[in-house]
């Protein structure tokens, strides 16, 4: 082998390591994936870290703007499963009757929240649902009127309510209920 | 010989549906997926490249171990040595090439866009749904009636306002084209109420579950099948609390239900379209009126809501009733209905009829 081979040899063992260690440093220098709303807004579920290393779960319910609003870690709480594990969608809360469900809240990936109110008695269901969503928020009432929460009655419970955001009670522009 | 071998090992390559991601190379109009435009076949072209690019990895390192075998089995015979060592070098030469001409356009592109901050996805192609004119989707919303207002094309100091015009009379409503700002000519379109009855509103919200966006698979009518799936279950994954299964003495007290999820999705008629329930296996009619028995509870309307059926097998229940907590599956279900009744809402004809949305056109 002459000497001129072996040094194209060497040339092109240095370019494909310094192609490997360029690509290399792109990969580990790439940002952190963030997720993205369906409005375009950022989205953080992250974990963050205290001195202790005592891992807190952050979690964001959209606002009327658009914006995340942080509220309270309701993961742990009693009675919240993850209902829907593909689209992690949550059951935040819950209150059964003698018939079924007199409401129920489910929290989406992205920030949002429907509270379904199931009895006939809307303004019950509604007033019930609203004080279980501002204990797992830890937010004040005028905080919760920030909120984009859908108050929601399916078709099955009332065909005069069904189909539309009635809001929250103490929020302007809610609706009066039966 | 060789090029025999080469051409079997690149034809098992490109066969293997596994190894090709064939699959993924087409990016639209699959279940979940964005109805396909002209975006899309350039998107495909982005993904058959990387995918050319993956075949063109494997294959180079094909040939470095077939070369190193040559070279092991060479023996002492130069021009077998020779000829290996070539092989390497080209296969070298080749991939170094194909992977330097991107980062040299990496690199163009960081050095002479944004100051040399630009980090975009310059090799990733982003399709988005071509936007509706608004005079056409405001028609799902204005469910009282009212007037938005649109700006016409302008070319120079020209103005064409024949596509907002046409656009508004496609969604039903009334245009009158305004010319009384000489620098912006506009398109007023009013609609009348009940353009969508009773109380239905069009979902705005992009979070709910309902929006448009998330049913695809209703085409062109995705906007009226939002309306459906919330009045039905108002954006809600629920049980129903009107289909259920009372037994035989009509007492619905904490009855199972038989309907759950968005689009309140039957399973006793419709099992037979979610993975691993066997339809009519977890349940027993007791009745003669139909397949859900004999009605034992009716509303203020007179609508059944109980029946005399019994859930027999829990398990297989749980199971079929997968369509409540599952989005996507309800979904789907609910577009293969939509299919099945001609493009037709039949199997929603009581949100269809109290929201004003044709269960056919």
């Amino acid at each position: 082998m002459d000497n001129s081979s072996i040094r194209t040899q060497l040339l092109l063992i240095g370019i494909f390591v310094l192609i490997v260690g360029i690509l290399g440093f792109l990969f580990i220098t790439a940002p952190e994936p963030v997720n993205i709303a369906p409005d375009g807004s950022v989205v953080n579920f992250d974990e963050i870290r205290n001195e202790q290393q005592e891992v807190t779960t952050i979690i964001g319910v959209l606002s009327k703007t658009g914006t995340q609003v942080k509220v309270r870690d309701f993961y742990g709480d009693e009675g919240v499963v993850l209902f829907d594990e593909k689209e992690k969608t949550y059951l935040i809360g819950e209150e059964k009757g003698a018939n079924g469900p007199i409401y129920q809240i489910f929290y989406f990936a992205g920030g949002g929240v429907t509270v379904s109110l199931q009895n006939e008695k809307l303004n019950f269901a509604r007033s019930r649902a609203e004080e279980d969503l501002q204990k797992k928020l830890g937010l004040s009432l005028l905080d919760m009127c920030s909120l984009s929460v859908r108050v929601t009655v399916p078709g099955f419970v009332s065909d005069d309510f069904s189909g539309r955001d009635l809001g929250l009670s103490f929020c302007p522009g809610s609706e009066v209920l039966p | 010989m060789k090029r025999k071998t080469l051409f079997l090992v690149l034809a098992v390559l490109t066969t293997l549906p596994t190894v090709a991601f064939a699959a993924g190379l087409v990016p639209c109009g699959g279940s979940g997926e964005q109805a396909c435009q002209l975006c899309y076949f350039v998107t495909l072209m982005e993904n058959v490249f990387a995918w050319l690019v993956m075949i063109l990895s494997i294959v180079v390192a094909l040939i470095f171990i077939t070369a190193g075998l040559r070279l092991v089995t060479s023996t002492g015979n130069v021009s077998e040595k020779e000829a290996a060592k070539k092989m390497i070098n080209n296969a070298f030469i080749g991939f170094v090439i194909v992977l330097a001409a991107w980062l040299l356009v990496d690199f163009g592109m960081k050095t002479l866009l944004s100051g040399g901050n630009f980090a975009g996805p310059w090799n990733a192609i982003q399709c988005v749904p071509q936007p509706q004119s608004t005079l056409v989707a405001a028609s799902r919303g204005l469910a009282n009636g009212g007037t938005i207002s649109e700006s016409c094309t302008k070319t120079g100091t020209t103005f064409d306002c024949n596509a907002q015009v046409a656009s508004c009379a496609t969604g039903g409503g009334n245009p009158y084209v305004d010319t009384s700002d000489p620098s912006d000519h506009k398109v007023n379109c009013t609609y009348s109420a009940a353009a969508y009855g009773g109380s239905c509103t069009a979902v705005a919200d992009a979070t709910n579950p309902c929006h448009a966006s998330n049913l695809t698979m209703f085409g062109a009518r995705a906007d009226e099948a939002s309306i459906i799936c919330n009045k039905e279950s108002g954006g809600a994954p629920i049980k129903s609390g009107s289909d259920l299964c009372c037994g035989t003495d009509g007492d619905c007290s904490g009855a199972p239900s038989f309907s759950g999820g968005y689009f309140q999705i039957n399973v006793l008629a419709h099992g037979d379209k979610v993975p691993g329930c066997t339809p009519g296996t977890f349940y027993k009619a007791n009745g003669t009126e139909g397949p859900q028995g004999d009605c034992v509870r009716r509303n203020k309307e007179g609508i059944c809501t109980g029946w005399s059926c019994e859930i027999t097998d829990v398990s297989m229940y749980n199971t079929c009733m997968k369509v409540t907590t599952d989005k996507q599956l309800n979904f789907d279900i609910a577009g293969k209905l939509y299919k099945s009744r001609g493009d037709g809402f039949g199997d929603w004809s009581w949100s269809a009829k109290r929201c004003s949305v044709p269960t056919n056109i």
